[in-house]
């Protein structure tokens, strides 16, 4: 029996009614896993003995009536740079390999409070950086749909977990698109909240004021119920905020009739001619639902682009510092080099880039006093090829996501279909500050109109 | 030198031209990054020794290229952040003090 098409839902009724068992579904996704891993290359490790410990535990809760939680005896798996007590950190690094975790980071805390099934450790570009780098200790994942084509980064092996069917839910953090990208190429629903909404204690940092935790997922049905359980207020993240929690489920099959729709048209200057007809075709279909859908004035993507790369390396060399001063050759050289570009600027070069920050954020605020939710593209086109790995300071380059690490607004890429030549595609729905509520609902709306659910798993898969 | 497709695209942005540099001058800037003066050279150089890193030799001309498009993307920010007047308090959070309602 095959576990992959049932969502988290389904999954949790099925446990609730004991048709099923959670260690007969960890069994199940230990095989998947390791059937595709090589040649996909997710996972960096498979936890198969802690994993059946803690299903036999949700089964043992479950029998004594006991619910942690919609995500009790489901597996998930983590990005390579959440702290797990007791495993390394690798961070996907050489420099990782030794680093063991003292505690759990904050977002697995709440999933082990929940009862949810840890597989393994996922695999990431080097501390969530730039990639891939041929030169690291474990290779980098592949795309299911075509291995020779990129996945995206750097929640590469999160996002080919679930395309292929082995999980429904991963965590994945995102400093510029880093859920989202991968999402985006690889055909999954990747939700970034807004800043301060999820807490990243214990998530390896790479850039404290660009850096988001979330999670990945095969349905914004999915995404709903995994934010619902990694969102809260944590007082030793000092940037986790103290916004109440909404209920992210109930709304999400409400209607977007009455809704107001806005196109940032500006975001999408180096969008391909197919990315362009997508987010028509996406406009056209939330109209015939009964959304208004009009263009919006936002600032210019280039500029998003060219304060956060600024941001990224400042902070980013900020954090490995000593680490590149004192044992650079063990970095892979693609971070190796882009970090130590980090080190050319200046303390008034910094605060231009927040001042800068500031007024975009404030541009994309107004905008949004405009509509209820802005549509744009996650990536520029669809998985490109391998080579050659692209430079970060191109401005032509693929990510559309950055504007929202800058400003901090949630945003979600949504599959909405294969292009020709077989490669996902997806959209970007962006929310007003603490209101993922509504960014799910326009989500969900999305998903079902585009006929994405019924595009069956690549070949591949589990 | 000659000014890639992807440079063009970029100095091309209608929208950018209010807040920014001239056209002409944005395709300069460009065109240096992609062939660094020897005082871009000088200043990379300086600051990395400033900083105390050990580069491999293989890297430089890639590091050099990204050095110039850094400085020009720089001189892009300070313009752009000259527009307007703005709080920055660097230990607060981005989501504080904005409104979308």
């Amino acid at each position: 029996m095959s576990f992959a098409t049932l969502s988290l839902r389904d999954l949790g009724h099925q446990l609730r009614r004991r048709e099923i068992s959670s260690v007969e579904l960890t069994r199940w996704t230990l095989e998947a896993a390791n059937a595709v891993n090589p040649p996909l290359h997710a996972f960096i490790s498979i936890l198969p003995e802690t994993a059946l410990e803690s299903a036999a535990r949700a089964d043992r809760d479950f029998a004594a009536g006991i619910d942690r939680g919609p995500l009790q005896g489901i597996p998930y798996g983590a990005k390579d740079i959440f702290d797990v007590a007791g495993l390394p950190t690798t961070g996907h690094s050489r420099l990782g390999l030794a680093a063991l975790a003292s505690r759990d980071s904050a977002v697995v805390e709440r999933l082990t409070t929940g009862g949810a099934v840890l597989m393994g450790k996922l695999a990431t570009f080097e501390y969530a950086t730039y990639g891939p780098d041929a030169d690291l200790p474990f290779p980098h994942a592949r795309n299911p749909w075509n291995r020779e084509r990129m996945t995206g980064g750097s929640s590469s092996g999160s996002a080919v977990a679930i395309a292929s069917g082995v999980l429904r839910m991963a965590l994945g953090s995102d400093t510029g698109g880093s859920i989202r990208t991968p999402s985006s190429w690889v055909g999954t629903v990747g939700l970034k909240p807004t800043f301060g909404r999820v807490s990243r204690r214990g998530c390896f940092p790479l850039s404290s004021s660009l850096d988001h935790c979330g999670a990945l997922t095969r349905s914004v049905e999915d995404a709903a119920i995994a934010l619902q359980i990694l969102s809260g207020q944590d007082p030793l993240d000092h940037d986790s905020s103290d916004t109440p929690v909404d209920d992210y489920i109930q709304d999400l099959e409400i209607p977007v009739r009455g809704l107001r729709i806005g196109i940032a048209r500006s975001l999408l200057e180096t969008a391909s001619d197919q990315t362009l007809a997508n987010i028509e075709r996406v406009a056209d279909l939330l109209r015939s639902e009964g959304a208004e859908v009009f263009d919006v004035q936002t600032p210019p993507l280039g500029l998003f682009g060219t304060v956060i790369r600024a941001l990224l390396l400042i902070e980013g060399y900020h954090l490995h510092e000593q680490d590149m001063r004192t044992r650079i050759e063990d970095f892979g050289p693609l971070m190796a080099r882009r970090i130590a570009l980090g080190a050319g600027y200046t303390g008034p070069d910094y605060l231009a880039c927040l001042k800068a920050r500031r007024l975009l954020a404030e541009d994309i605020s107004a905008a949004l006093c405009g509509c209820d939710v802005l549509l744009c593209a996650t990536t520029a086109h669809t998985a490109p090829a391998y080579e050659p790995v692209p430079n970060p300071f191109d401005p032509a380059g693929p990510s559309m996501t950055n504007p929202f690490n800058v400003t901090g607004n949630p945003a979600i890429s949504v599959p909405i279909g294969l292009s020709p030549d077989g490669l996902p595609m997806s959209v970007q729905l962006v929310g007003k500050l603490f209101d993922e509520r509504l960014l799910l609902r326009v989500a969900r709306a999305v998903e079902r109109v585009s006929g994405w659910e019924q595009v069956p798993l690549p070949a591949v898969a589990a | 030198m000659e000014v890639t497709q992807g440079q063009r695209q970029f100095t091309g942005t209608t929208s950018f031209d209010s807040y920014a540099l001239a056209n002409d001058e944005r395709i300069r800037m460009a065109t240096e990054a992609q062939n660094p003066a020897a005082s871009v050279r000088e200043e990379f150089d300086l600051l990395m020794q400033r900083a105390q890193l050990t580069l491999a030799p293989s890297w430089r001309e890639a590091m050099l290229t990204e050095f110039g498009q850094m400085r020009t993307e720089l001189e892009a920010i300070r313009r752009y952040a000259g527009t307007r007047k703005a709080e920055v308090e660097p230990r607060l959070p981005i989501t504080l003090g904005r409104r979308e309602r």
